[in-house]
């Protein structure tokens, strides 16, 4: 079978959210000799980029989004074990999220944590309810290049301005991106408080992250 | 268990049994027809020649009415297994009488033209609900001795769903016929598995009119299913209590249904109705309001209380603009009736006091009934649903979003709306900047790519013509 197919059919199989299909086209593309990197790249990223607009479309839903989130990120890391000692998956940027002290809603949060990682981030997932104090450490302690801050309530918005405050007092303000989210919030609640983008749901949290990174999505498609 | 409504008892259904029974003997049918004046003769009931005036005694309706089915089988023309119309199922379909369309382009009301009604039967043919299609709007662009027919003609041409046609004469019943018996390859095909109901319309206080007999006699001849609905107006046509009129709707529908049967017993009958009220200030009928909601449940109740299938109308509007009293009247008018299992719910798409229908209306009716369907399936409580080991999958603080369990039921256990507005406000600040309507037109636009038109013979299209201009 050509490269082609063999990419189409894991893509194919993956707009179908075919939980075993798709890691049984993988195993096999591999054991074909397949370039692992083309799988991601030419692969999972667009089948992921295609379930995206099912999912605006409204012929898929919530759960089916998710199971595709997983697909993918186990499906990379399949495949990191198999990449040669000296080449690894150039991942887009680390990304910490979590949801502001006093919120413990986080089903939202955890959806744009698994779609980040599907789309090729590293995640570091803080959790929920998570104190200022304990962003603040983490964000010295992994330097990551994006800091994701959820808010369901809008007793809890002023949570996000909180951290950005104390990251600008602690002076690593500069060295981060933050990204607010959440059901109150609005863009222009993001730009009062200064975070540098937000985004409604978890599809345009992957596009907004790309964005404020500058990440050139062709180039990464095409790796 | 599902759940269900009855606003009468059994006492009080006996009554206005009685009482119909009594005014059928005691103040009579004017039958304006001298067959159906032989008819109702020879059938046993006492009948005046001189003054058409006709009484139906007791033992006369206890005939007919050991003759009728609990189910009548609605065909369509896809081949598949017919509607059961009867028992506690629940259908949704058109109606019309509308002349007028809301433009969706200009935002005015203008007049139906043949165009207009071809489209609103495609649109009914893709959206689930209606289940059948009754036809939708009269056009005005064409000569008023044959529209009926060429609502036929568009009926046959454009949908394969089961319709129930209208007839303003014997004549034009006849010609409705062969059309239909000319799509289905014979008359024989389509006595077989008719694939289109004739709709009458009773005429209160009391009448039996010419034309209503006409169609009566004609499609109960060839055993071919009518809808026959009684439309009181309380306080007009009918005396000024709800329960007056449940006993004229009722002795109208008795006696329409003592000539179908001594025409055929096997002729398949539906009773339906549109019994209503005068509304006293307009001095014109309303559909929208409770009454109507609780006489469909009485029309409803009585029906079953002789064991007949039962229809009627329902989702309906007085509203002249596509607003929130058209969601009040639609919802209210709509989800009672289907809470007392009134078999076929005409109403989708009409509004505007029975005077209006629109493409974005019948799109919302869709969202409306489909709404209502979920409720009529209630909550499932069986082993499979109250399973406990998606609870200890999960766990305490977990979510149950990414759960197999989950994918597996939201479908079943959810309605999923096509245009109702969920969601984040962040989504749609302006709260004018999408509205139900324009939410319905943009469905409109995406679900007629999934149209396709019914199968018919070749040449068919001259073959119907000709019938209709002969």
């Amino acid at each position: 079978m050509k490269t082609d197919e063999v990419i189409d059919n894991i893509i194919e199989a993956f707009v179908r959210i075919d939980e075993k299909e798709v890691p049984d086209l993988v195993s096999k593309a591999i054991a074909e000799g397949i370039d692992p990197l083309l799988i991601v790249n030419q692969g999972i990223t667009v089948g992921l980029r295609e379930v995206g607009n099912l999912f605006a479309n409204e012929e898929i839903f919530l759960p089916e989004l998710v199971l595709a989130g997983q697909i993918a990120t186990e499906v990379n890391e399949t495949l990191k074990s198999h990449f040669s000692g000296d080449i690894v998956i150039e991942k887009k940027g680390l990304v910490i999220i979590c949801t502001v002290s006093g919120d413990v809603h986080d089903i939202g949060k955890n959806l744009v944590g698994l779609l980040l990682s599907a789309s090729g981030y590293e995640v570091v997932d803080l959790g929920r309810s998570i104190p200022t104090d304990t962003i603040l450490k983490k964000v010295k302690e992994l330097s990551p290049q994006i800091v994701g801050l959820s808010a369901l309530l809008t007793i809890t918005m002023p949570g996000q301005k909180e951290v950005i405050q104390t990251l600008k007092e602690a002076g690593v303000r500069d060295k981060v991106k933050i990204l607010v989210g959440g059901a109150p919030v609005t863009r222009e609640w993001a730009n009062e408080i200064g975070a540098d983008g937000y985004a409604d749901d978890a599809s345009s949290a992957v596009l907004e992250a790309d964005q404020v990174l500058k990440v050139d999505l062709e180039s990464a498609i095409s790796g | 268990m599902f759940p269900r409504i009855e606003i009468l008892n059994n006492e009080e259904m006996l009554r206005i049994d009685q009482a119909s029974r009594a005014l059928l003997m005691e103040v009579g049918t004017h039958v304006q027809n001298q067959e159906a004046l032989e008819i109702f003769d020879k059938a046993g009931a006492r009948v005046d020649y001189k003054s058409q005036m006709v009484k139906i005694p007791d033992h006369v309706i206890n005939d007919t009415l050991s003759k009728c089915s609990s189910c009548v089988r609605l065909y369509d023309r896809t081949g598949g297994p017919p509607l059961l119309i009867g028992g506690d199922r629940v259908y949704f379909g058109t109606v019309g009488i509308a002349t007028n369309v809301l433009d969706f382009e200009t935002d005015q009301y203008r007049q139906v033209v043949c165009d207009d009604l071809r489209d609103i039967i495609r649109l009914s043919d893709v959206l689930n609900p209606p289940d059948f299609v009754l036809v939708p709007a009269t056009p005005t662009d064409v000569p008023s001795n044959v529209v009926d027919n060429i609502e036929t003609k568009l009926l046959l041409t454009n949908t394969k769903k089961h319709f129930i046609a209208e007839a303003q004469s014997g004549k034009n019943s006849k010609k409705n016929i062969e059309m239909a018996a000319e799509v289905a390859g014979s008359l024989e095909a389509l006595q077989e598995r008719p694939f289109f109901s004739t709709l009458v319309c009773l005429t209160s206080p009391l009448v039996l009119r010419d034309d209503s007999i006409e169609l009566i006699v004609e499609s109960s001849r060839l055993g071919l299913p009518l809808f026959i609905e009684s439309g009181p107006m309380c306080g007009g046509t009918s005396p000024a209590t709800l329960a007056s009129t449940l006993i004229m709707a009722n002795a109208e529908l008795l006696s329409s249904f003592v000539l179908a049967k001594s025409v055929n017993p096997a002729v398949p009958l539906i009773y339906a109705s549109w019994a209503r009220i005068l509304d006293m200030k307009a001095a014109t009928v309303s559909h929208g309001g409770p009454e109507f909601s609780l006489l469909r449940i009485g029309t409803t109740q009585m029906a079953k209380y002789y064991g007949l299938p039962s229809g009627g109308g329902g989702i309906l509007a007085d509203t002249k603009s596509i607003d929130v009293q058209l969601g009040m009247e639609k919802l209210g008018t709509g989800l009672l009736p289907a809470l007392a299992e009134t078999n076929m719910v005409v109403g989708m798409g009409l509004f505007a006091d029975e005077n209006a229908i629109s493409l974005e209306t019948l799109v919302i009716d869709h969202e409306v009934t489909n709404w209502i369907k979920r409720v009529l399936q209630g909550i499932e409580v069986t082993s499979e649903t109250t399973d406990l080991s998606v609870f200890e999958e999960v766990g305490p603080g977990g979510d149950f979003v990414r759960t197999k369990h989950t994918r597996d039921n939201f479908r079943k256990e959810m309605f999923i709306p096509k245009i109702m507005d969920r969601g984040f406000l962040t989504l749609d600040k302006d709260p004018r900047a999408t509205t139900m309507r324009k939410r319905a037109h943009k469905y409109f636009t995406k679900v007629m790519e999934t149209y396709s038109l019914p199968e018919l013979p070749e040449g068919i299209d001259s073959k119907l013509d000709a019938i209709i201009n002969r």
